[in-house]
């Protein structure tokens, strides 16, 4: 790895100002992307910031909205699923994240902010109405998770900028989620498609619906028009098959190592229908969990 | 850059270390503290051989730098029982076959051990997910996942 100063703030504040004054400074959380990227690029950073002592980027709260800290673990969010609602979708997306060793160092910031196209929590947030907070030394703005990818790889944080929480809905009554995605190996893998969706049930029906995919468009992505197909449905009707038809077509995949174009379109729409399926399961269950 | 001047806590022990920011846990404990259980499979974070414990946790010290394990208590491979002593996940391991060259040994006892703490009594499907994380290229895994289960089996105290 080439060299790099390395900064250990003991506080917010003090980690926002060295980045602001630093531009060639990153952030570092778990590491899980950052290091195996500083061992093989040949222009990397020039300067690290450790965020591992800012207990504020730790924190899970719930006031009605759910605030996950931008450096809570992978495994810190599957472990807290006892203590707090949180929703199904986004315990799905850590679970399949890596293995062990890896959920053990990975975060929710981090995974959001490496914005690759396939990041699992990626779409889990965005059926949740996902917001990122962010900061800098000057203060704090909120921005929609859907306007944050900006491109593979890219996010909108300017330099010395900082993600410091994610907020979503907590978990309401009548309200299930899910996440799911297809990968050629059951772990340690990258998703060929993911989907997410949200579904809010009363009676047989759909009352409200989100649907997101991940790793067939340059950014994880809504499918909005898909969504409102089931919108007060019955999902036992042909409008699941429709509405998958709709977000296979609202994608743009391409042909790589892993999976054609079409291949991943077909994909889609097979996980849609399997996603509305099991959220609509979950919010019909009303378990712990649901949502 | 500057080189730091730091405390380790390995295996019980305080061991104090000059490290430069850029290197990792695993080339501190291979290279300066001669704790060669560790081993360096792939340096990415995906074969698991470098997996050690930090607070009990499992993680791969390929990608923790040295400078961000201050704090945390380290277990190696080295550290699980005293010299001379053989650890039941290990005898389980050898009992079992579960091993021929080696290599990944370290880190699928470390990765049984974080297991076995959290939960005595995996299902199969729990062993084979917390092992996910730790490649083998000799054994086909049946005898590692065997070798667990008789650990599990035993109920000792890990």
């Amino acid at each position: 790895m080439k060299r790099f100063d390395y900064y250990d703030p003991q506080a917010l504040q003090e980690c926002l100002e060295i980045l602001g004054g630093n531009t060639g400074a990153i952030p570092l959380a778990g590491g899980t992307d950052l290091i195996p990227r500083l061992k093989s690029t040949a222009n990397p950073a020039t300067a690290l910031v450790s965020l591992r002592r800012i207990e504020e980027l730790k924190r899970i709260s719930a006031n009605g909205t759910l605030a996950i800290g931008a450096t809570t673990t992978l495994a810190e969010i599957l472990q807290a699923a006892q203590g707090h609602n949180i929703p199904a979708a986004i315990l799905d997306a850590a679970a399949c994240i890596g293995s062990v060793q890896i959920r053990n160092a990975a975060t929710l910031g981090g995974n959001v902010c490496n914005a690759a196209p396939s990041a699992d929590t990626a779409p889990a947030l965005l059926v949740l109405g996902g917001r990122a907070i962010i900061a800098d030394c000057t203060g704090e703005r909120t921005m929609a998770l859907s306007d944050f990818f900006a491109a593979p790889g890219v996010t909108a944080l300017v330099p010395g900028e900082l993600l410091t929480r994610i907020e979503i809905s907590s978990r309401r009554p009548g309200w299930g989620s899910c996440y799911m995605r297809h990968t050629p190996r059951s772990r340690m893998d990258l998703a060929v498609v993911g989907v997410a969706v949200a579904l809010q049930v009363e009676g047989a029906s759909i009352a409200d619906a989100s649907i997101a995919l991940g790793a067939v468009a340059p950014t994880p992505m809504l499918a909005q028009e898909a969504a409102e197909r089931l919108i007060g449905q019955d999902p036992a009707l042909k409008c699941v098959e429709e509405a998958a038809a709709l977000a296979a077509a609202a994608c743009s995949p391409i042909d790589d190592v892993r999976a054609t174009a079409d291949y991943r379109r077909h994909l889609v729409s097979v996980l849609v229908q399997y996603a509305v399926g099991t959220a609509y399961a979950r919010a019909r269950a009303d378990e712990k969990g649901a949502l | 850059m500057n080189r730091i001047e730091m405390t380790l806590e390995v295996n019980g022990r305080q061991r104090d270390i000059h490290v430069e920011p850029n290197q990792t846990l695993l080339e501190i404990l291979r290279e300066d503290l001669g704790l060669i259980g560790a081993k360096e499979g792939c340096g990415s974070g995906d074969c698991g051989a470098c997996t050690v414990l930090v607070d009990d946790e499992a993680m791969c010290s390929c990608l923790l730098l040295a400078v961000e394990a201050e704090e945390r208590q380290i277990t190696t491979i080295e550290g699980l029982v005293p010299a001379g002593e053989i650890h039941p996940v290990q005898r389980a391991f050898i009992e079992c076959g579960a091993l021929q060259c080696g290599f990944c040994t370290p880190g699928m006892v470390l990765s049984t051990v974080a297991l076995l703490r959290r939960s005595p009594q995996p299902t199969e499907d729990e062993i084979r997910d917390a092992l996910a994380g730790n490649l083998c290229r000799c054994t086909g895994y049946d005898k590692i996942v065997r070798a667990v289960q008789v650990a599990a089996a035993e109920a000792v105290h890990v």
